[in-house]
């Protein structure tokens, strides 16, 4: 693979600046659901502003500390954090049962269970051979494609209308992305995110007469301006009752770090011929640590990204200074509520296009890691038994919302589901050749 | 491929009649059909009938126009011809709710600017019942008739807007009407009552004078004390609100059947007086969900 900037390498300053914005952009998209959450709980202004501050600060430390080589902490590859859509739901949920502190506690405890599950993955390395872990990559990219998709339609709510114009826009952008990244060189291969965004921006700006309109929104909005915490910083809470929900979604946004952090792995070192989980492990406990620290400042529980690790692919930039740079820039623009607003304008389908481009990258690096090794019809099970039911779950929700609680609990969605059965199966079809190994290893036949 | 980007651009850029503030409203579908409305009731007051032309049906989404006089004879009907010329003034839908004068209320109701009239309906040309909401205004014809102009979607989407206009609609008529207008409140053929929605109003002791569940009170139930699937209080949380404001609108959840998660509803309520004691007047209706 030609790269334009390896992992370790350090790009020049102006190229920092512009590849980063690239990736804050992309991190963009995740910032609907703190002023989501923020009108669903019927906030104030004041504190919708808080929450989705502070989701910034807190996705933007926790980029940097994933760009990190640290002894214990941060993986050291290109892997930005933004607001996790998986623990959304629940995180309403808490805030209806007990407002803002009792979110705050419950993210706390997802956080650290995630910070419990680091050096567990680690110790499980043997549980996850080469074509598991491609699968669990390719997942990634496919459990983007429900919030991609609808942002690339426009849609906002479930059974509205799709406009034409939102159609052509998302199209348009993507086919610019797409264009610049197959046909271009050096910089407009390298900013070919950018260059889409901004044509299917200004596309959107001569279509939209609702996206003219809503630039009157940026004036209004200050420069620059602290965040106010309208909590108090000490008043957390805990309920028992949702205990199990966010142990659960806890587990559920490790395996799908762990599949973020194995794509940007391969992505970054292709001459690995195993993961190297040490890297994954500390990834893992960054990402833990930085929803513990979401959830201490009151902000929305934060994940590591997907369309960013399929950006990183996609422009074979893969400098983990970016991610520094980037989580910087997240941190500034949080301060700065007329920037923020600038970019909350991006035409959906934009975003959608954006995320569309990225995602196809995830999912066939994982499939080329899959294929790479001979097959055989052991693996043909073990794949197509979780991928069977890791994506039933997408594809018959009502099922499993009427099947036991049990079943509801493993069965949630396609990456973290056929991620467990993939590695289960691949221990029960392989039973015969443990036993032989074992044999041998203990009586020498 | 030209062809077909330029039909969408210039469908995406059609002119949209100004200064129409359409915000109340979640869904575009539903800013869609007040638009169209609004775009014909433009041609109507310029060139008349046959001013309708394009807009008169989409037939695509099953939307289509239609035109009464004040006396509700059928002018043009672009869904059922062979209602032209006829007089709806009697006509009832299946549940019994009498449409063309629930049109007639709504066209007069300051709290209503749209019109929207809910109601069960069917597909021209199908056998089954579907519910509908329509959205009617008026408009002024060149020789000088006043006319409304309607059209509807059939299996609509839930507005909050809907339940605003009902209950600040009831909370109007019993200022007006006192005790008198409960039992129009109460009547399911009301406006007061469409789908799953009903009006229902208590007084800040817990005496319930219209029953949010039932057609009588035969019953108490503790508004404040009943939770919803995440023990959320919001009666409660809506009293507290309404110390200081007149209007609060409370959120919560419910689990349905099928759905993994929970799907969000939510409560309106109104402070007014009857008799010179407080009253609550109140509705619920289903949130928008997340595709």
């Amino acid at each position: 693979m030609k790269y334009e900037y390896r992992y370790n390498e350090v790009p020049p300053f102006r190229h920092i600046m512009a590849l980063s914005m690239q990736h804050v952009l992309l991190m963009f998209t995740s910032l609907a659901l703190p002023v989501i959450l923020g009108a669903q709980i019927n906030a104030s202004i004041e504190l919708t502003g808080a929450l989705l501050a502070f989701s910034m600060i807190s996705a933007g430390i926790g980029s940097i500390v994933q760009s990190l080589r640290l002894p214990l902490i941060g993986s050291g590859y290109l892997c930005p954090n933004v607001c996790g859509p998986s623990y959304f739901s629940l995180q309403v949920s808490a805030a209806w049962a007990g407002g803002i502190p009792l979110m705050r506690g419950m993210t706390m405890i997802a956080g650290l269970v995630e910070m419990t599950m680091a050096p567990v993955v680690q110790k499980l390395k043997g549980l996850f051979p080469n074509y598991v872990v491609g699968m669990v990559v390719a997942l990634v990219g496919v459990s983007v494609i429900t919030p991609t998709v609808t942002s690339l339609f426009g849609l906002s709510y479930r059974g509205d209308a799709i406009a034409s114009g939102d159609i052509l826009i998302g199209a348009f952008a993507l086919t610019v992305m797409v264009l610049c990244n197959v046909w271009g060189k050096g910089i407009v291969k390298m900013y070919c995110l950018l260059i889409g965004m901004a044509a299917g921006w200004i596309v959107g700006l001569i279509a939209l007469p609702a996206a003219r309109d809503a630039l009157v929104l940026v004036t209004d909005q200050p420069w620059m301006a602290l965040p106010r915490m309208p909590w108090k910083f000490f008043e957390i809470r805990t309920s028992f009752g949702l205990f199990i929900p966010f142990v659960v979604i806890g587990i559920s946004g490790s395996l799908k770090s762990f599949g973020n952090l194995l794509a940007i792995q391969r992505l970054s070192q292709p001459d690995l011929q195993k993961p190297d989980f040490k890297p994954i492990r500390n990834g893992l406990m960054a990402d833990g640590f930085s929803t513990v620290l979401a959830g201490a400042l009151g902000g929305l529980a934060v994940d590591t990204s997907s369309s960013n690790v399929g950006l990183a692919g996609s422009t074979k930039v893969l400098s983990r200074c970016l991610s520094t740079a980037a989580g910087i820039l997240f941190i500034l623009f949080a301060l700065s509520p007329k920037l923020t607003t600038v970019f909350s304008l991006i035409p959906k389908p934009v975003l959608g296009a954006s995320m569309t481009f990225a995602a196809c990258f995830m999912i066939v690096t994982g499939l080329q890691q899959m294929f790479a090794e001979p097959w055989d019809t052991r693996k043909t099970f073990v794949i197509g038994i979780a991928l069977f039911l890791g994506l039933s779950t997408a594809f018959l929700p009502y099922l499993y919302a009427r099947a036991p609680h049990t079943i509801q609990s493993f069965f949630t969605d396609p990456l973290p589901t056929s991620t467990l059965l993939a590695v289960i199966l691949n221990q029960v079809i392989n039973l015969d050749l443990t036993w032989a190994a074992w044999r041998k290893r203990s009586f020498g036949k | 491929m030209s062809c077909m980007l330029m039909a969408l651009l210039c469908g995406s850029c059609a002119k949209q009649p100004g200064n129409l503030d359409l915000t109340m409203y979640d869904y575009r579908d539903t800013r869609n059909l007040v638009q169209t409305l609004y775009t014909a009731k433009a041609l109507l007051e310029t060139k008349g009938l046959a001013g309708l032309g394009d807009v008169h049906v989409d037939s695509g989404e099953n939307t289509y126009l239609y035109v009464y006089d004040m006396n509700d004879v059928c002018l043009t009907h672009a869904g059922m011809p062979e209602l032209e010329g006829k007089d709806e003034h009697d006509f009832v839908d299946a549940t019994g709710k009498p449409v063309a004068l629930l049109v007639q209320r709504a066209l007069n109701n300051p709290q209503n600017p749209h019109g929207w009239v809910h109601y069960i309906w069917w597909e021209p040309g199908r056998f089954y019942p579907v519910p509908k909401s329509s959205c009617n205004i008026k408009a002024t014809l060149p020789d000088g008739r006043t006319v409304y102009v309607g059209g509807g979607m059939n299996h609509p989407h839930e507005e909050k807007e809907f339940i605003r206009i009902v209950v600040d609609s009831a909370a109007d008529a019993i200022e007006q009407s006192g005790a008198a207008a409960l039992d129009l409140l109460k009547d399911p053929r009301s406006e007061y009552s469409y789908r799953t929605v009903r009006v229902f109003a208590f007084r800040p002791n817990g005496e319930i004078l219209i029953s949010p569940i039932a057609g009588n009170v035969n019953f108490t139930i503790d508004l404040p004390a009943c939770t919803d699937a995440v023990g959320h209080r919001p009666f409660k949380r809506a009293l507290q609100a309404l110390e200081n404001e007149t209007t609060t609108w409370q959120m919560f959840t419910e689990q349905l059947r099928g759905e993994r998660q929970l799907v969000k509803k939510i409560l309106y309520l109104r402070k007014t007086t009857l008799d010179g004691k407080p009253l609550f007047v109140g509705a619920i209706t289903d949130l928008p969900l997340t595709p």
